[in-house]
């Protein structure tokens, strides 16, 4: 990190290497589009590298700060509305699947981002930071800038409404474990 | 109360908790941990609640991550971005006095060139022949007056005060290959 903030760009590198694929996994499930979560996910970076000179990095290492800078980014994205909407297109994947039950897990997974991205920003936002990152309740709201409380609220609602739109995969998977 | 309406009860108050926390018990408050342990072992359907809360939590990880070639392309796109905004900077290697960063940011082209072919490495006049034979090549395109530049300063052909100290480059000079051949 001091290395980055003298102007390091080898060691900045690392840096992006170490942290870039989580940064892009927490702004891709808050926003609802690919495109705008590398846009986040490049300017949490920029941040860090303009930034390094004056970081002061504690125990928990540089995370939680970019943590910090995402969700204050993702935030400001939902309320400027500056979201793209999201299109039909199936990402794509970086090997072909050969088995059936590879692409059973595949569709399984695209199912899941899909009812994930059709939360509301707030509860994607809420359930990204608690169940996805592993911040506390209290976390959550500090970084949201709500009460206990409404965190609470936000995400029983957000896991309720996927326990609905994600039924099938949720039957199948209990039935499964049923049979075993 | 009854104890199916206790059970009936525990069961609302464990499903409104797992709906928040959802089915790992290290999420859950400490208080509701102990509450809710025997609840779950007495009462089948409660049970039976915790089982889909751990199904919905285990759908959840199976949201894609970002792949590979997503991210070697945004990598690059954040590295370019990062050079156009700020430079890097030069180190000093040889004894004598360090350069600011902004000075040798600003010098740094004519300072790849400095370090290709040393000072004094080549005789003057060769460089001044190669000068010659470039100027012509470069005339039309404009960039005539700073190449000649540069090989005057090479040269010594300039009022630039003598530095003592060579420098090390690193690699990620914007514009810069190490091994380009100018003439």
């Amino acid at each position: 990190m001091a290395a980055a903030g003298r102007g390091d760009a080898a060691a900045f590198r690392t840096l992006v290497d170490r942290h870039l694929s989580g940064v892009l996994v927490v702004a891709r499930r808050m926003l609802r589009d690919d495109a705008e979560a590398e846009d986040v996910a490049q300017e949490a970076m920029l941040r860090m590298w303009r930034s390094a000179e004056n970081l002061e990095v504690g125990a928990l290492g540089l995370r939680p700060w970019l943590r910090r800078v995402v969700s204050n980014l993702c935030v400001d994205r939902m309320r400027s509305g500056r979201r793209l909407t999201v299109t039909d297109e199936v990402p794509e994947q970086a090997e072909p699947a050969t088995q059936h039950s590879q692409l059973e897990a595949q569709d399984t997974s695209q199912r899941v981002d899909a009812a994930l991205k059709e939360l509301p920003d707030r509860q994607r936002m809420a359930l990204t930071l608690f169940h996805y990152e592993g911040l506390s309740q209290v976390e959550v709201g500090r970084i949201m800038g709500i009460s206990d409380e409404a965190v609470e609220s936000l995400l029983a609602r957000a896991r309720r409404t996927l326990k609905a739109a994600l039924r099938d995969e949720l039957r199948e998977l209990l039935s499964d474990e049923q049979h075993e | 109360m009854t104890k199916m309406d206790r059970q009936a009860e525990d069961r609302e108050a464990l499903e409104r908790l797992l709906d928040i926390y959802g089915a790992d018990r290290t999420r859950w408050p400490a208080r509701e941990r102990l509450r809710f342990a025997s609840v779950v072992s007495e009462d089948k359907a409660a049970a039976r609640l915790l089982a889909e809360a751990d199904a919905l939590d285990r759908l959840l990880e199976l949201a894609p991550r970002a792949s590979g070639a997503d991210i070697d392309a945004l990598k690059e796109r954040i590295m370019a971005a990062a050079l156009r905004s700020r430079p890097p900077q030069l180190v000093v290697v040889a004894s004598g006095k360090s350069t600011s960063g902004a000075d040798m940011a600003a010098r740094g082209r004519r300072s790849a060139f400095a370090a290709k072919f040393g000072r004094g490495e080549w005789p003057a006049a060769a460089m001044l022949a190669a000068s010659l034979v470039l100027g012509v090549m470069l005339g039309s395109a404009g960039a005539f007056d700073a190449t000649v530049q540069e090989m005057a300063e090479v040269t010594g052909l300039t009022s630039a005060p003598a530095d003592n100290s060579r420098l090390a480059l690193g690699d990620e000079i914007e514009g810069q290959q190490p091994d380009e051949d100018l003439l």
